[in-house]
């Protein structure tokens, strides 16, 4: 994936909760980037920040509490943490999408799951119009924020014009076929639907036919699966999968399920205590893990082809991310850990092509 | 369960309800003045036309027949004769209740005005110093007791600055609309006399005003707690995330989910209104259902006392009633269930 452009790259970024608990430090300096048509794996556990990044990119952290501290997010080479709600707008959509945990929350249960994602197609349609050239706008960066505004108001008018002559039929047949690619066998009735009437792989599926509604370049899915059973989970992937495919749409796939993670991704980041502590990818890293605190979390995965009378688990628990330890957030239970590892923070330098990890073993 | 299952059923609930008040419409009356005929006719009565006055009013026939003639009388619009003046009660009350829904649908629509964007407002700069002022105003309104407010501002913008009219409901020079529906309202917008209209809602504005706010707290109140949960909705998320507008996702997406449960503090609001028509119409000298209703009370007007009381009941209900089918209509979980 060297030589592709890449969708967004997040640099240094540092996302800080205030707590009554003193500042909670999310993220810690995380850098990485996502390539056009790549499906970036980030797994962890709960807790270690995963969401947190998620949220950052599509700017939905709520602030305050949380605070980006430093760093910067670029979405195609053009910053977007310092964007007004008015100019992140045309940015979400049709560029960034998000799909929740919780699908029992994420459609608004007064709609009819047809209206709900009408209106992403016709977001869609809006700024696919000949007249609204995204790339027009992206030009007046990096945020002189009145050309950008005049800009953006320029090509919305100029894209209503055209939106008038789209006719609704069509919105709705888009809606029925977009309905049908996720296979919903009925997809009148689930579009006359209101959320409350659907079961939770229903409703993550109308999620879906929402972003393939939208197309976007970019689509962060924070734990879609984690709430369905694994037959639904296996086809929600399956329909993610066609969104890369029909679209070259790239993925942020946040989840903490290590099979998912292998099944869907190209590449993998394991994060640990507001970390990515490794990079690498799927193969790469499930044939040989580096860090050792990916060694213990696939270590404590259950072999089914193995009779043992315990599951592995990592000794120790979850550093507090209030109080971080100066070194390496994992030394206190790693069991290769030496004394430099307490006293300095091990960097995500790359050790082979294609290859980050933040161990002192490995330098 | 389709919408209108929903309805028939909660109208058939609606009756059992109504039939509960008249129970305790009856026996809390009994309770009061176990024989209002003797309050009626003064010291040192005379027997024969205390006994006759018993007989008038069923007194002397024991209590669950005295229910019986009542619950029929309540069916068959025979809401009894007022003892003093002869005149059937109910003739009275259609008298006097033009005046209070005028009261009750000017302080409603003043408290929804004042009330819903005071709580969008509060809500969209949550711990700023516009959420402090609306909380505060609103803890101030609500807490000071109605008569207070109601004496306060006719004192200072009735008497002292002479901005609204202290009582009455026209001014003396302004002739009374002829009767068709008996709201001044109505009848003078009905029979083209736009200057009674005006003088009367003139009349009535510092009444409703006052009665909306020591109102309004409670729809902001609401509104504002309602808003701010749905703004950290996940569906609010999902708006947003989808590159939706901001009014798109503020007035499609959001106010239609927080106002939901506005919808069902109408009913109580509305029984707020009725509570506080007892101290308005007497401060400011309305001829409404409050007045009529406080003078039945002095007077040991029994039948009087029981006709409002049940019509007062009666409005809850059918508010209660509409509240409950507008929340189903609004919210399609609803129904459902």
């Amino acid at each position: 994936m060297q030589n592709t452009r890449s969708i967004i790259s997040i640099n240094e970024l540092e996302v800080v909760y205030n707590t009554i608990y003193g500042q909670v430090r999310a993220l810690n300096r995380v850098s990485l980037s996502v390539a056009q048509g790549e499906v970036y794996g980030l797994v962890g556990e709960s807790g270690c920040g995963k969401s947190t990044l998620g949220l950052s990119i599509s700017s939905l952290l709520p602030t305050p509490p949380a605070r980006i501290n430093s760093g910067k997010i670029f979405f195609k080479d053009f910053p977007i943490t310092d964007l007004s709600d008015d100019e992140l707008m045309k940015i979400r959509g049709t560029g960034i999408f998000m799909i929740f945990q919780s699908p029992l929350n994420s459609l608004n249960p007064v709609f009819r799951v047809g209206d709900q994602i009408a209106e992403a197609i016709q977001v869609r349609i809006q700024r696919e119009n000949k007249h609204f050239n995204l790339q027009e706008v992206y030009n007046y960066g990096p945020i002189e924020n009145q050309g950008f505004k005049s800009a953006w108001n320029e090509s919305l008018k100029k894209s209503r014009k055209g939106l008038r002559n789209w006719k609704n039929s069509e919105v709705i047949s888009e809606v029925l076929s977009t309905l049908e690619s996720v296979r919903i066998s009925d997809p009148e009735r689930v579009a006359n639907s209101y959320p409350h009437e659907l079961s939770g792989g229903m409703r993550q599926r109308v999620m879906i036919a929402m972003a393939l509604s939208l197309r976007p370049e970019f689509l962060i899915a924070d734990e879609p699966t984690s709430a369905l059973d694994v037959t639904t989970q296996a086809q929600i992937l399956n329909n993610m999968k066609s969104l890369v495919e029909k679209y070259s749409t790239s993925i942020l796939f946040i989840t903490h399920d290590l099979a998912v993670a292998a099944n869907i991704s190209n590449r993998v980041g394991v994060m640990y205590a507001g970390s990515i502590v490794e990079e690498a990818s799927v193969y790469n890293l499930f044939k040989e893990p580096l860090h050792p605190y990916t060694v213990g979390l696939l270590k404590s995965f259950p072999q089914g082809n193995k009779r043992t009378n315990k599951l592995f688990s990592i000794k120790g628990e979850v550093p507090n991310l209030a109080s971080l330890p100066p070194g390496c957030p994992f030394a206190p239970r790693c069991s290769q850990a030496k004394p430099k590892c307490y006293n300095d923070r091990p960097q995500l330098i790359e050790v082979e092509r294609n290859r980050k990890v933040a161990c002192f073993l490995y330098e | 369960m389709s919408v209108t299952t929903f309805v028939l059923r909660r109208l058939f609930m609606s009756i059992f309800v109504l039939l509960g008040v008249t129970t305790l419409t009856f026996i809390i009356s009994r309770v009061v003045v176990p024989n209002p005929a003797r309050a009626w006719i003064g010291p040192k009565p005379n027997p024969d036309l205390l006994k006759a006055l018993m007989k008038k009013y069923h007194f002397d026939e024991p209590l669950y027949m005295q229910y019986f003639y009542y619950v029929i009388g309540l069916f068959t619009g025979d809401w009894g004769v007022d003892p003093y003046s002869s005149i059937p009660i109910l003739t009275e009350i259609r008298m006097y209740f033009p005046v209070t829904i005028e009261l009750t649908i000017l302080s409603s629509l003043i408290s929804i005005l004042l009330g819903i964007p005071l709580g969008i407002l509060s809500a969209t700069h949550r711990g700023k110093t516009w959420d402090n002022a609306v909380r505060l105003s609103y803890l101030i309104s609500t807490s000071v007791p109605i008569f207070i407010v109601a004496l306060v501002l006719l004192l200072l913008l009735g008497y002292w600055l002479k901005i609204f009219p202290v009582s009455g409901q026209l001014s003396l020079n302004v002739a009374r609309p002829p009767t068709i529906t008996g709201l001044i309202m109505v009848d003078a917008l009905l029979t083209g006399n736009l200057n009674a209209f005006i003088d009367n809602l003139y009349h009535m504005i510092l009444p409703s005003f006052t009665l909306a706010l020591s109102s309004f707290g409670i729809i902001t109140r609401l509104v504002r707690s309602s808003m701010i949960e749905v703004l950290e909705m996940e569906y609010t998320k999902t708006a947003k995330v989808k590159g939706l507008n901001k009014n798109k996702i503020f007035y499609k997406h959001c106010l239609r989910n927080a106002l939901i449960p506005t919808v069902t503090i109408f009913a109580l609001l509305t029984a707020y209104f009725l509570g506080g028509s007892l101290f308005i119409e007497n401060i400011f000298s309305l001829p409404g259902m409050g007045r009529y209703t406080t003078q039945a009370l002095l007077m040991f007007n029994i039948p009087a006392v029981m006709g409002t009381t049940f019509l007062f009941a009666l409005i809850i209900i059918v508010m209660n009633f509409i509240a409950d089918v507008l929340y189903a209509l609004l919210d399609p979980r609803i129904a459902l269930e």
